[in-house]
């Protein structure tokens, strides 16, 4: 579904992405670990559009995405969260939701004020949908309240609950459970699974601990200083003999 | 004695200048882009108005063709400053609108230099109609347009592409990576907000029958920002709200100087009233006198 070849990507003459290869398939959840520094959120980064990488070519389902603009390869179908939420905090929680959703008519000015019915139409549906999603997110009775009532992890769910109402094709989650304690990341991870499963999601993950989604991904790549340096399954990574090395620097 | 022309005469102002911050809060207070070229644009509606109806064009062609102009000028500019950080694109606007000022001041065949434009004609005939009856026309006229802004600027906020403003406003990265096209959005911003802002311009210019570059120091910027952070920056009536506050300070302080023995001199009043007024702002009630609500599509 998603297949990179050799992708750089350099600050100065600091390789951060340096040559790296890896293919996610579909319908397979996949974690991307490593110790901080290693590259992980600048590989993203680089396949998002945040970054145009120096080196390398990226296909989305067979289509060379490399250099894309974030909404160009937002159109391709992959979307992705941020390690720290990078929500609206002046917008309603569903207008947040809301806003996340394909092909809106009233995105153009001209469509906003002169296609009025058109508009109001496509937010009724659009508004259910936002509240089917608040369901499955858990959050529906914040709907008409604003981010800054959240706390940390429900705004992580706020972030996978904006990136579901895209309909994605591939899910790219940047630390969902960073700086939540275990037992609650257990359960981000519990709704995730749920979801996952319900809509056949595809999902490239970041995570330090591989613990926590030991249980949750089929494969998983390590990166190091910028490469990447080790893959398997969840249970081969673990017990490679160099994987304590690697995150230990040792 | 406060007199009804001099009531009219203020309302007539407080319309245009809401025109005016109308355009500042979709731009700064919705998209978050520092505009410190407002000026700019008002004397473009204002010279291009006065250009063309002291040609023998009539006063609907002028106001048109000042929005064109000021939409496209809006436009060029908004090339390069889109893609400047927020405070350079405040240095980038403020440095354009003194460039205009000062090509309009010295270069004297493009319209008048210094002296500006004299006799542009009042949109009613003022030997014809009793004082009062030309100030209420022009003040209908004034709330006509005003009205339309109005509604334009409410339909565009309350809607989808309302979110793309706000969402530009606090995040980009955020609003691009789903999917929004921020540059183009805030290209049609650029463009609208000046459109507004001239159209302002051309009433004012035949309203008070002369334009001079004079008019249109970075002093009349300051004023429309210290206007939309009092009356509220991310609203459409707040506008109205603090052209009027600004205003009826300005002028009512020239009244009230005659009235009141003050131990200072009475022409600093003004000054000293709307800053204060700036300060109480800012300190008890930061988001403005009318707030921030939220985007009612349906």
């Amino acid at each position: 579904m998603l297949k990179a070849t050799n992708l750089e990507l350099r600050f100065g003459g600091f390789r951060v992405v340096d040559r790296v290869s890896f293919t996610i398939r579909a319908a397979k959840t996949y974690a991307l670990i490593g110790p901080n520094g290693s590259g992980k959120t600048s590989l993203f980064n680089a396949i998002t559009g945040v970054y145009k990488p120096q080196g390398g070519k990226i296909f989305f389902r067979g289509k060379d995405i490399t250099s894309y603009a974030p909404h160009r390869v937002y159109r391709e179908g992959i979307v992705r969260t941020f390690q720290y939420p990078k929500v609206f905090y002046k917008m309603t929680i569903i207008d947040n939701l809301i806003f996340a959703a394909r092909n809106q008519v009233g995105d153009n000015p001209v469509s906003a004020v002169f296609q009025r019915g058109k508009v109001k139409e496509q937010e009724r549906n659009l508004k259910k949908k936002a509240l089917d999603v608040l369901d499955k997110i858990g959050l529906t009775k914040y709907a008409e309240s604003y981010p800054s009532e959240l706390s940390g992890g429900q705004l992580k769910l706020l972030e996978l609950g904006r990136a579901l109402m895209t309909d994605p094709k591939l899910l790219m989650l940047d630390e969902p459970a960073a700086g939540i304690n275990p037992i609650l990341a257990t359960q981000l991870f519990k709704i995730l699974r749920r979801i996952r499963d319900e809509e056949n999601l595809t999902i490239f993950l970041i995570e330090h601990r591989l613990e926590i989604v030991r249980e949750f991904v089929d494969w998983v790549y390590v990166m190091r200083s910028g490469k990447i340096v080790l893959e398997g399954s969840p249970n081969e990574v673990l017990y490679d003999k160099n994987f304590l090395e690697i995150y230990t620097g040792g | 004695m406060i007199s009804i022309e001099f009531i009219l005469d203020t309302l007539v102002l407080t319309v245009l200048f809401a025109i005016v911050t109308l355009s500042l809060n979709l731009k700064y207070g919705y998209t978050g882009l520092l505009d410190f070229g407002k000026a700019a644009f008002f004397a473009t509606g204002a010279y291009v108005s006065g250009l063309m109806t002291t040609n023998s064009y009539p006063p609907i062609l002028g106001i048109l063709t000042a929005i064109v102009i000021a939409a496209l000028m809006g436009l060029l500019i908004s090339i390069p400053a889109i893609r400047v950080r927020s405070d350079y694109l405040a240095i980038i606007t403020l440095v354009f609108s003194e460039t205009i000022r000062i090509i309009l001041k010295n270069e004297s065949w493009i319209a008048g230099g210094v002296l500006g434009i004299r006799g542009i004609p009042p949109l009613i005939d003022p030997r014809t109609t009793p004082y009062q009856m030309y100030l209420l026309t022009h003040l209908l006229i004034a709330l006509m347009l005003y009205m339309v802004f109005f509604t334009v600027s409410w339909l565009l906020t309350n809607s989808p592409f309302g979110r793309i403003l706000k969402a530009i406003r606090e995040d980009e990265i955020a609003s691009a990576m789903y999917g929004k096209n921020n540059t183009l959005a805030k290209a049609f911003v650029f463009s609208f907000s000046c459109a507004m802002a001239a159209s302002a311009g051309s009433l004012y210019a035949h309203y008070v029958g002369f334009v001079s570059p004079d008019l249109f120091v970075l002093a009349i910027t300051l004023q429309v920002w210290i206007m939309s952070i009092i009356g509220g920056p991310s609203t459409i009536s707040g506008s109205f709200i603090g052209a009027l506050t600004v205003l009826t300070i300005a002028r009512g302080t020239r009244i009230i100087k005659d009235y009141l023995n003050l131990p200072i001199d009475p022409n600093n009043t003004m000054f000293i009233l709307t800053g204060i007024l700036l300060i109480i702002t800012i300190m008890f009630r930061p988001t403005g006198l009318v707030k921030e609500g939220k985007i009612k599509v349906v």
